[in-house]
């Protein structure tokens, strides 16, 4: 029964084509409320849309490399997202007291300052708002002309208003912009505030930029001085070279002809001669003491480079041999810690712990039984060997001058030198890029030398 | 011989939007260098400085005759931009200048359109083979405008091009010729390359809705009356809305529709061709049509068939392969329907849309395309010149 019911049954022929009309009627309606949900539908599609822009904007102002391109960006992707005519970007600087115009769009025929004074105290709102809501910016940025303009406002991380932006329109734009709308206010809050951390982020980026550039200069010129340095160094490794090895020659010329006037001539002379005639040859002999230090040091430059496996213990045994007559003599305690092998010179690490116990012994008085500990620690980068006396030891205040060539501390006859063996120690340590340094109590408390030297 | 080179940009300076689409357009190998060029065709949408544009297009291609619309969006390769500044170009160059040939008017019409594009015609030379025509959407009368040309120009000359719009505001659009930005012009473009030739497809999606309205009184392109009654006031009563709109925001609902002659309905794929009314006086409720409007002639509201709109778009691209063949494509141009951009779909179907005209045609070539969403389409049908409105018009350039 259902199936067959004819709700149109009995109705004449007019009140049919009646009841055809209006139902065309609601149907032709239902066109415009149809667009009308397009409408709605495709402003959400936009403003989806708009925020993707708006994450663009912040990708990509990340690469801005200058204050102005920034500027550009700004003022042409807000007048893009919000599809107005005029944008206009400004700093704000405290100090000032004013803002800076970075850049505008849209406003050729006026003519826009560099800068407007402003205070940031009347500024009291954070998100976006309209400019003709607030009566000082509207009077500031009245040379604008701008009759819809939204305004957003910069902050920085620590809240602290950092520069706007306004975008908007003038009236004889109406024929064709649609006015920014107040639904515009949140997308342009977020808008703003990525511009003002956009902002903040190429200031500090600049200022990090001008850091790194005045780094590098100060490196400069500090790889130029020690470059000059080492060219000093050099000719002064060189100067020694030459000097020493010039001077020997008539060195031992004078030490031939003293020697054969002490053994042919001595008895001839009377007490004041032979009394001359000792200075001379103690003279000589601490010359040539000297001149024999100063060539060493010149020829440890050029053996640096030959390396091999060296094993410290037995570098230590032959020292001691060299040493036995001594250490007999004066009962000395020598202690001989299991010591590493090392990638080194041979001849310098031989010359530099020899040096090193020459100095532990020489330095202890004649009357104290010399104490001795050599041992080693392995670390992370290097090995540290450890030379430890009961000497006279080294004051505070002198430890650091100890490796300066020629430099004595102490000038008693009873510790004799020519001032220049730790110095040499120094530059063979230098040359295997380890370090060294001397470490004391104070005054007859006992020296401890460090040598740190890489694996 | 004729060669086509484009590009589009959503940059909305205006300056740097027409050299980065000069640039981009020749960028390829084997391009001619920019005062090579001799024809540039601009689209622009109705936000950017038209002066700076021309002026930079004019530095850039000092030898090239400028010509081009506003439009309610451009569609390029790059796909489609309703944005308030968006601007597509097409760069035509050729070994032989005369080749291509260029006329413009200002203040056509619905009256004078048939003189002035007589006249423009005629400036052309009858030795062109094709014709492209820029012209103002709201005041030109299209039908006349086609007479014209056809009374200059002996032979089935095809004419495709479309009319100027604005954002759907239907409040003014504009034209250029070389310097001149024009608000009530037309621009003829004559392309004499004898080893072209043009195939083209045209579809809309809308369908009419029970009985029409008769036109009882009207002048030429003008309508008075419908069923009697005052013509808008009338049509904005059956669409519930206010009799006194204006014109542009009722574009995407107030599609009229008239009744094609047989032969034609199964070329068109539909039976109904489709008429916009941009122009409108409140004082007597008239409005105007884009052509002549006899007493008599029935008109129906029509709304859009989402179905039938991609469904025929596939039709359409059928059609248009069939016509190609194994021809090569030299460049296309693309006239669409304002109402069919962003007041229709949204971003992705839009883009599907002109992936689904685009990817049939030049498949994985870098083919120049250069397309507006405007208020009017003048596309062949059966070999006959029309003018459309809310359609799809494609007109693809082909080797001989």
């Amino acid at each position: 029964m259902k199936g067959n019911y004819d709700p149109f049954r009995g109705l004449k022929k007019e009140e049919l084509i009646q009841l055809c009309a209006e139902l065309q009627d609601k149907v032709t309606k239902t066109i415009s409320l149809k667009q009308e949900l397009i409408g709605i539908k495709n402003d959400l599609d936009q403003e989806l849309n708009r925020f993707r822009m708006i994450e663009e904007f912040g990708r990509e102002g990340i690469f801005q490399d200058s204050i102005e391109s920034f500027g550009v960006h700004a003022v042409e992707s807000f007048v893009q997202v919000f599809e107005q005519p005029h944008c206009l970007v400004a700093e704000y600087s405290s100090e000032h007291k004013r803002l800076q115009i970075l850049n505008s769009f849209g406003f050729h025929e006026l003519e826009i300052p560099k800068y407007v004074a402003f205070d940031a105290q009347y500024l009291v709102k954070k998100e976006g708002f309209f400019l003709q809501q607030e009566v000082y910016l509207n009077d500031i940025f009245q040379f604008l002309r701008l009759q819809d303009a939204f305004i957003g406002p910069f902050f920085d991380s620590e809240g602290k208003f950092s520069g706007l932006i306004i975008c908007g329109q003038m009236s004889k734009d109406k024929l064709f912009y649609s006015p920014i709308k107040p639904n515009d206010r949140h997308a342009f809050t977020v808008m703003s505030r990525k511009a003002g951390y956009l902002l903040q982020n190429f200031r500090y980026n600049q200022k990090l930029k001008l850091e790194i550039e005045i780094r590098a200069a100060i490196e400069k010129e500090l790889e130029a001085k020690a470059n000059d340095l080492m060219r000093s160094n050099k000719d002064l490794e060189q100067f020694a070279y030459i000097v020493s090895h010039d001077l020997k020659a008539p060195l031992l010329n004078i030490a031939g002809f003293a020697q054969l006037l002490d053994s042919k001539y001595r008895d001839v002379l009377d007490t004041n001669g032979q009394e001359y005639l000792n200075y001379i040859l103690e003279g000589v002999q601490r010359f040539k003491s000297v001149i024999d230090a100063l060539l060493q040091f010149s020829r440890n430059v050029r053996a640096a480079e030959q390396k091999e496996n060296v094993a410290l213990n037995q570098i230590f045994e032959n020292i001691l041999r060299s040493f036995a007559f001594t250490i007999n003599s004066r009962q000395a305690e020598i202690q001989l810690a299991d010591l590493p092998n090392i990638h080194a010179n041979k001849d310098l690490l031989q010359q530099l712990f020899q040096n090193l116990i020459s100095n532990s012994l020489k330095f202890i008085p004649e009357k104290r039984i010399p104490k001795i500990a050599v041992d080693a620690k392995e670390r992370e980068e290097d090995f540290l060997i450890r030379v430890a006396d009961n000497g006279i030891g080294i004051e505070e205040d002198f430890l650091k001058d100890i490796f300066i060539p020629f430099r004595r501390l102490n000038q008693t006859k009873e510790f004799e030198g020519n001032g220049i063996g730790l110095s040499i120690c120094k530059k063979i340590v230098e040359q295997h890029n380890g370090k060294i340094w001397a470490d004391s109590k104070g005054r007859e408390q006992g020296t401890t030398f460090y040598v740190s030297l890489p694996k | 011989m004729l060669n086509f080179y484009s590009a589009s940009t959503g940059t909305v300076n205006s300056v740097r939007a027409m050299k980065e689409c000069i640039e981009n357009s020749l960028s390829g190998n084997d391009t001619p260098t920019s005062d090579q060029v001799n024809l540039l065709v601009l689209h622009s949408t109705i936000g950017h400085d038209f002066k700076q544009l021309l002026q930079t297009a004019k530095e850039l291609c000092p030898n090239a005759a400028i010509v081009g619309c506003t439009c309610a969006g451009v569609i390029g390769r790059e796909g489609a931009n309703e944005s308030m500044r968006a601007l597509g170009i097409m760069l035509v160059h050729s070994d032989d200048p005369s080749e291509i040939r260029v006329a413009s008017c200002e203040n056509i019409r619905g009256e004078n359109s048939f003189e002035m594009a007589k006249d423009m015609a005629n400036q052309l030379g009858s030795d062109v083979n094709m014709v492209m025509i820029l012209a103002s959407g709201i005041d030109i009368a299209a039908d006349k405008a086609i007479e014209g040309i056809e009374a200059a120009i002996e032979g089935d000359i095809p004419i495709f091009g479309g009319t100027s719009s604005d954002n759907m505001r239907a409040i003014s659009s504009y034209q250029f010729s070389n310097s001149q930005v024009l608000e009530r012009g037309a621009i003829l473009v004559g392309f004499a390359d004898p080893s072209l030739e043009i195939a083209m497809g045209v579809h809309h999606g809308s369908v009419p809705i029970g009985q029409p309205f008769q036109v009882t009184k009207s002048d030429k392109n003008r309508v008075y009356e419908l069923d009697g009654k005052a013509a808008w006031p009338l049509l904005m009563d059956k669409l519930g809305m206010p009799q006194d709109s204006h014109p542009g925001p009722c574009i995407p609902v107030a599609g009229m529709g008239e009744l094609l002659p047989d032969d034609l309905h199964e070329e068109y794929d539909n039976k109904h061709i489709l008429r916009v009314i941009v122009k409108v006086d409140q004082a007597d409720g008239s409005f105007y049509m884009p052509v002549d409007c006899s007493e008599g002639t029935d008109l129906w509201v029509t709304q859009r068939d989402e179905e039938l709109i991609f469904n025929g778009l596939e039709r359409m691209m059928g059609k248009m392969k069939d016509q190609i063949g194994e021809r090569k494509l030299a460049a296309v141009f693309h006239t669409d329907c304002a109402a069919r951009g962003r007041a229709l779909f949204n971003k992705v179907l839009k883009d599907e849309i002109i992936a689904r005209m685009q990817t049939p045609l030049v498949q994985s070539e870098n083919i120049p395309w250069l397309g507006m969403y405007g208020f009017g389409e003048f596309t062949q049908l059966n070999g006959k010149n029309y003018f459309h409105n809310y359609t799809t018009s494609l007109y693809a350039l082909v080797r001989k």
